[in-house]
């Protein structure tokens, strides 16, 4: 793929990378990391699975954001072993409007997060979750039902409390 | 996919709870730029510069520390810069002295290197371990082995103080290759001994090579050589 192949495929794809980035980063960091994404995609372009270049981005942008997150915590070094999740949204990131539903959606772990958030507010499909994921589809289905499970249970938690 | 959040009332509610965000604007010159020769970001690394220390004088004991194949591999500064010892000033990297059981090299809570080696990557953001385990699958070859690393995952990651003595050929006559990528990609519970391998390109893999007791295995192997080790401490 050359550039103008390159630019011509992502292109589409430069406003969700924005949006996705806007829910999880300040917004003054948006372009440097978008940056950093299109200069991996380029370096990586010929392992992006045709169909699913918008989830294979948002693979990579996951990451990105975990390390941005990581480096934002001084934590070059101190490597944490586990946080695929780390580029998951808070509630506060996504500016949820404090009600039930956005409670519920707060007290989940990031991993549920990380997934219902790539469903519900980055608009991936079951299969294009699992890419972004880096997973099978049958992984990434369970892991979305389990996680809406939780939400449920968090949501009925919260409002037998209120 | 938003016809189905719309039929489903909870996830609507979910959708609906969120302001609405203004993206930032970006434009076509963002994409030239990351295609370009000169990328505003270049090549990631994961030895980061400002943990570079100044090494003369103690290359000869690391080259005895960390030389996994290759006595003049030119990673070999880089490689010792991860230890907390010389980030503190010690112009020597400690050699550490903890060993493993077989329990300590196969997974623990639940976790893969899948997970943990994706994470320890950290800049290595496109790492595919597909591609990379169908390689090992293929067995390396000679200047592919005369370049790498291993890092040994268990709670923190370790490197042997000493060439481990295995050479990365078929895994087992029991094992299917599409199973085992499977297992890696997929599993958050794959169970087996967790490794990261640096390659000449400096790009860390992940890997985990599952308890195999056929005789020959790499499982088999790799444990046995790893389990007369002993260790340093890399990455805490």
């Amino acid at each position: 793929m050359d550039q103008q192949a390159f630019v011509a495929l992502f292109r589409e794809h430069l406003q969700d990378v924005s949006k996705y980035l806007v829910r999880r980063v300040p917004p003054n960091k948006v372009e440097d990391l978008a940056s950093e994404i299109f200069e991996i995609a380029w370096r990586k372009k010929d392992a992006c699975p045709k169909g699913f270049e918008l989830a294979w981005l948002y693979k990579i942008a996951g990451f990105v954001v975990a390390n941005h997150r990581r480096k934002a915590e001084n934590k070059i070094i101190h490597l944490p072993l586990m946080d695929w999740d780390k580029a998951a949204p808070s509630a506060e990131d996504l500016a949820l409007d404090g009600s039930d539903i956005a409670q519920a959606f707060a007290g989940l772990s990031a991993s549920d997060r990380q997934v219902l958030s790539l469903l519900v507010f980055d608009g991936l499909s079951v299969a294009e979750i699992a890419v972004a994921l880096g997973t099978s589809a049958n992984t990434a289905s369970q892991k979305l039902k389990r996680a809406r499970q939780r939400l449920a249970k968090n949501l009925d938690k919260q409002l037998s409390e209120n | 996919m938003s016809k189905k959040i719309d039929q489903d009332e909870l996830l609507a509610k979910l959708q609906k709870s969120a302001a609405k965000t203004r993206a930032p604007r970006l434009d076509e010159s963002l994409l030239l730029s990351a295609s370009s020769d000169n990328p505003k970001f270049g090549a990631r690394r994961f030895f980061t510069p400002k943990l570079i220390v100044n090494l003369v004088g103690g290359a000869a004991v690391l080259a005895g520390v960390f030389a996994f194949v290759s006595s003049n591999n030119s990673k070999l500064s880089e490689l010792a810069i991860l230890d907390s010892e010389v980030s503190k000033g010690s112009a020597l990297m400690v050699m550490g002295d903890t060993t493993f059981t077989e329990a300590d090299l196969l997974a623990r809570n639940g976790k893969s290197l899948a997970d943990f080696g994706q994470a320890a990557v950290g800049n290595y953001v496109s790492n595919n371990p597909t591609e990379y385990v169908d390689r090992m699958w293929q067995g390396f070859s000679d200047s592919i082995q005369d370049s790498v690393w291993i890092f040994v995952v268990t709670d923190s990651v370790y490197i042997p103080n000493n060439p481990i003595q295995t050479t990365f050929y078929p895994i087992g006559s029991d094992q299917d290759l599409s199973n085992y990528i499977d297992q890696i990609g997929d599993s958050t519970e794959a169970e087996g001994i967790r490794l990261l391998i640096q390659s000449s390109d400096q790009k860390l893999y992940p890997l985990v090579v599952p308890p195999n007791y056929t005789p020959g295995s790499l499982y088999l192997q790799l444990r046995d050589s790893l389990l007369q080790q002993t260790y340093t401490k890399v990455i805490y």
